[in-house]
């Protein structure tokens, strides 16, 4: 074969290079004209009315969204505290306890499938499951929905993080003659802990911008719910239903509160890389 | 090549690729040894594929006692199976028994939680836990459910001595043990494992991830625990096995094939094997 000449070779360099960096670029764009668009349409909603007040009538201003950002609040928090530690507990059981078995396996799969599942089909599920049955939209429903879709992320990403990280460790605690209790919750839990927690935190910014599961299940509310087994108004629910409003003032709330979820989500993310930052033998061997 | 004159004939590759019974060159100086751990006719497999075959050895105690031999051969799965590390593959099957001061290994009634704490462990790569360097040096003690401050703080002391490394931590014992350099990881992992006061210790190539200085460090350590510890040591590097061990193993292909004096072995071997392995002339 014929040796390519230096400057065919350069040529195609040049080439490629073009190439991958104007789409490296373009997508930096996308992500700077998002934000743009978001500030410039979103910051003049976001008033002190728009935190405390209660959504007004269509076609009047002074209108808020304390209770989406209440019901935002306790769906999300909720479905985490119930969510992370049975996930957790299943990715325990996964990555240590039933390692390397088939059991494990099938669950693990079951898990991979679960998450990928459209969130929008969780949100029929639960629909077909609560709502139809209690014959009322309502948080709790909302609840369970995030709650499915937070449990198989986390115990797969549980098992994966032990299972890729912890032999080491997991040998030098049994070698000591520490139990599998011992050895789980003691060693493997505190080694991993700082990229479980970071998985974590992503889990919950994602399970922040969902709007299908929640459409179908705790829909909205123009009221403050008194309970959870009331319908229950959400930020997203909100932007959707805002957003498609003909009213301009209800377009620039759904601006406001697009703006205030990409900042949260924004800020969890942020939180989740610092968080992570690996410090197992993150020092070099000397 | 001629065989040297007073070495046996060099027949066990040949009986090896026969798939013959290899009886162990073991010279006669062990039998004047207190024997703590006796290994007796053990085979071991992890899947249908054999990893070692009957293998026989008695480590002497209080010596330092070497497993040499070309990468593969089985060394780290046999100082795997003196602790029952193996056990937590499921894929592993064991044949014959080992004896740690005259108590079975390898039997339905062992509890291999209490079996696992009369003997310590140093791996390849220093492994300490995500704690302070106190809690890492005294975990031993609470997994037993010890509480006492005193009897913790003494332990911590009396083990990071034994490791070498008080002087270099004593005023740091509660910052994390994965801030101090690779070495001092590796030391801190050996005060670990003498912390519960083992009555064997085993080490994998403790050396292996460090640098020469971190090296001779762990190499007068381990001479300086001579006659207080059991210790059998896996090495890769045959210098280390000749400074530092009173005994050594060579092992091929699954196979113990001699076990002798260190400096027989490694100055008048009885196997043409052990000796062009340990002359490098394979490996
Ligand atoms: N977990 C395992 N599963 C299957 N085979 C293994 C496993 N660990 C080791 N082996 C095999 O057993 C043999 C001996 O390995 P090992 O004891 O690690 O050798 P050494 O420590 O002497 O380099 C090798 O052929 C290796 O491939
Ligand atoms: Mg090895």
């Amino acid at each position: 074969m014929k040796a390519k000449s230096l400057y065919q070779r350069r040529l195609v360099n040049f080439i490629m290079l073009s190439i991958t960096a104007g789409c490296a670029l373009f997508s930096f764009l996308v992500l700077v004209m998002l934000i743009i668009a978001l500030c410039k349409n979103g910051y003049p909603a976001l008033t002190k009315t728009f935190f405390t007040a209660l959504p007004a009538p269509p076609g009047v201003d002074e209108g808020g969204v304390s209770n989406a950002l209440q019901g935002s609040i306790k769906m999300i928090l909720f479905s985490a505290l119930i969510g992370v530690p049975t996930g957790i507990l299943a990715g325990l059981y996964i990555g240590e306890l039933a390692r390397n078995t088939r059991k494990a396996d099938f669950v693990l799969n079951a898990c991979g499938i679960l998450s990928g599942t459209p969130t929008i089909v969780t949100g029929l599920f639960v629909y077909t499951l609560i709502v139809i049955p209690s014959g009322h939209f309502s948080g709790f429903a909302g609840i369970t929905a995030l709650t499915l879709i937070i449990i198989p992320v986390t115990a797969r990403i549980t098992a994966e993080i032990l299972v890729q990280s912890s032999t080491a460790m997991r040998e030098a605690a049994f070698a000591l003659g520490a139990s599998q209790w011992n050895v789980t919750f003691f060693v493997l839990l505190r080694a991993v802990r700082s990229g479980l927690a970071s998985a974590i935190l992503l889990t919950i910014a994602r399970i922040s911008g969902e709007t299908a599961p929640l459409l179908f299940t705790a829909l909205n509310n123009n009221y403050e719910a008194d309970s959870l087994s009331q319908p229950t108004a959400s930020i997203t629910v909100t932007i959707f239903q805002y957003a498609l409003s003909p009213f301009a003032e209800r377009n620039d709330i759904a601006w406001g509160a697009a703006l205030l979820l990409t900042l949260f989500i924004l800020a969890v993310t942020l939180i989740a890389r610092y968080t992570g930052k690996p410090q197992y033998l993150s020092r070099p061997l000397r | 090549m001629k065989n040297k004159p007073g070495l046996r004939k060099g027949n066990f590759f040949e009986s090896i690729a026969k798939g013959e019974r290899i009886v162990t060159e073991t010279h006669a100086e062990i039998n004047n040894e207190d024997i703590t751990l006796d290994v007796k006719e053990f085979n071991l497999f992890y899947g249908a594929k054999q990893a070692l075959f009957d293998i026989n050895i008695k480590i002497p105690k209080g010596k330092v006692t070497s497993l040499i031999g070309p990468s593969g051969c089985g060394k780290s799965t046999l100082l795997r199976s003196v602790n029952r590390i193996n056990d937590l593959l499921s894929i592993v099957r064991i044949e014959g028994n080992m004896y740690l001061n005259d108590d079975p290994i390898y039997d339905p009634a062992v509890d291999v939680i209490e079996l696992r704490k009369r003997m310590g462990m140093v791996f390849q790569k220093p492994n300490p836990f995500p704690m302070t360097i106190f809690e890492n040096v005294v975990y031993p003690l609470r997994i037993d459910g010890e509480r006492n401050k005193n009897v913790l703080a003494e332990v911590c002391e009396k083990s990071l001595r034994g490791a070498a490394l008080w002087e270099e931590v004593k005023d740091r014992l509660n910052d994390s043990a994965l801030a101090i350099s690779g070495g001092q990881q590796q030391r801190l992992c050996i005060a670990r494992a003498i912390a519960a006061e083992p009555e064997v210790l085993l080490m994998d190539e403790p050396c292996s991830a460090l640098d020469p200085i971190a090296t001779n460090k762990i190499e007068d350590l381990i001479d300086a625990m001579r006659g207080e510890y059991t210790i059998l040591m896996v090495t890769h590097n045959m210098q280390q096995a000749a400074r530092t061990s009173d005994y050594t193993a060579f092992m091929y292909l699954g196979r113990l094939i001699e076990y002798g004096p260190t400096g027989t072995i490694f100055q008048a071997p009885h196997c043409q094997e052990t000796s062009d392995y340990v002359t490098g002339r394979f490996g």
